[in-house]
């Protein structure tokens, strides 16, 4: 006879904001407790015989608890482990979830002639796009507010993550390309994945219960 | 302090008896160097086929028993580990002296944890080439999904299987080796051309020892060399490997080398992180 499932064993590592949001009814409608209120500020809870243990984190910490083990699966945006680079972990599911896009806005909905500024908080996924497409630019870090980079002159584009768009039209400008859609990855630790059966039985309960 | 200097003390003193294992079992010690022409080293596997290159086929003794340990740089940091290969003239049945050493080197292990916590994991290149070619997978569908497997993009390899066969979908994730052998079995009685018990003879028989031993086709191996038979040892609750390795085939500067081989990565081994 097979063994239950271990599932106090597992521990999962989930993005704050857009994504958790998203994953606590597809959590919920694969059978597995969760055992936080929606009020609750409480950013860990153990795992219990009814479901897996939880981190909550920021999204770019998620694939770095996953790869040093800390964590067995994980829970991220395809833009945060594309910023991320090369890392030790198995992407194993495409949840369909938190779905939006990495967009390319300026003022004047024109694509860039000759050299220019944009601003972003990816310098990785910003790199290899300009590459691509062969333009010359110079990069503007920034972590947050990206559009008002060009209102107040800092830059001439952002590239940055949209959903609705809304939030670039409130700022008066226009999405030009996408970079890179991106949506929320389940991935997983290879030693977890590959020495603890629950991890995968996890992976497809949350794959069964797509909406 | 104390607590620390004492685990690393353990650590040199394991890793000594670790090599006297080697040397008894008649492994020689090659030297390879942490950097070389402002290179580090990635792979132990590489550095010393480099090092043995400038010496002539004639003057290598096949099969050839070889060891190298010292820090190798991978994943942005150094990391601790032991190297030990089988080097052959041609392809041959290295496998049994490589499988001896690991059934040897896994029983000692497992008094550090319980051996119930080991779980040893094989994956077959060529068995993986041999079924998806035969769903009729081209090779450069094939070259896409090992790539997949390799790069860590499980879902995007297991996509591409799916489309080709989902009944061999089963085979792509950790599975007991009666149940992967039971699902081969299903398969082969629909592919007639498929030998997989022929891969599967190339396989240790003397692994009985290990507790726990699983198949799993999407492990591939991280190195492009991997040419057959590859393998990984886990402990339940750790989030590295304590070792991996294959089967390889190497061309450097016009000379092949074959040959069996895994790495242990020494903090793992000793249950340090």
């Amino acid at each position: 006879m097979t063994a239950p499932p271990r599932f106090e064993d597992v521990r999962i590592a989930i993005a704050k904001g857009r994504i958790l949001e998203q994953v606590v009814p597809r959590w919920q409608s694969a059978g597995l407790v969760w055992p936080l209120a929606a009020e609750s500020r409480q950013l860990w809870f153990e795992g219990t015989p009814g479901g897996p243990g939880g981190l909550i984190v920021r999204g770019p910490d998620v694939p770095v608890l996953v790869a040093r083990g800390a964590a067995d699966l994980g829970i991220v945006g395809a833009d945060l482990l594309e910023e991320q680079g090369p890392i030790d972990v198995l992407e194993v599911a495409d949840l369909d979830l938190a779905v939006c896009r990495v967009v390319l806005a300026g003022i004047k909905p024109e694509l860039p002639d000759g050299p220019f500024v944009v601003a972003s908080k990816y310098r990785r996924i910003t790199e290899r796009y300009l590459e691509r497409r062969h333009f010359q630019a110079d990069i503007v870090r920034l972590s947050g507010s990206l559009e008002l980079a060009p209102l107040i002159g800092l830059a001439s584009y952002i590239i940055d993550i949209v959903e609705t768009g809304e939030t670039l039209r409130q700022h008066r400008l226009r999405e030009i390309e996408t970079v890179m859609p991106s949506h929320a990855r389940l991935i997983a630790n290879p030693a977890h994945w590959r020495s603890k059966p629950e991890v995968v039985v996890i992976r497809d309960r949350l794959m069964r219960h797509m909406a | 302090m104390e607590s620390w200097l004492r685990a690393e003390s353990e650590q040199i003193r394991q890793t000594s008896a670790l090599i006297g294992d080697l040397v008894d079992l008649g492994f020689s010690p090659i030297i390879t160097s942490p950097t070389h022409d402002s290179a580090v080293r990635r792979d132990h596997t590489l550095a010393i086929i480099e090092r043995l290159s400038s010496w002539s086929r004639a003057s290598l003794r096949f099969p050839f028993k070889i060891f190298s340990s010292g820090p190798v740089f991978e994943r942005g940091r150094w990391a601790e580990s032991l190297d030990v290969e089988v080097l052959e003239d041609a392809v041959g049945p290295s496998e049994t002296i490589i499988f001896d050493v690991l059934t040897k080197l896994i029983t000692e292990r497992s008094q550090l944890t319980s051996a119930d916590n080991l779980v040893f994991v094989v994956g077959h290149l060529g068995l993986l080439r041999d079924l998806l070619g035969q769903c009729g997978l081209s090779e450069e569908e094939v070259a896409a999904v090992e790539t997949a497997f390799a790069h860590g993009n499980w879902a995007r390899g297991e996509q591409m299987i799916a489309h080709a066969d989902a009944a061999l979908l089963p085979l792509f994730r950790p599975a007991t080796v009666e149940s992967a052998s039971a699902a081969l079995d299903d398969v082969a009685r629909r592919l007639p051309h498929l030998h997989w018990k022929a891969w599967h003879s190339e396989l240790p028989r003397q692994l009985a020892p290990v507790p726990s031993v699983r198949w799993d086709l999407s492990l591939t191996g991280s190195w492009p060399y991997y040419s057959g038979p590859v393998f990984a040892l886990y402990a339940r609750g750790q989030g590295d490997a304590l070792l991996k390795g294959g089967r390889f085939s190497v061309h450097y500067q016009d000379r092949d080398w074959h040959g069996v081989g895994f790495t242990i990565s020494l903090p793992q081994w000793f249950g340090r992180r």
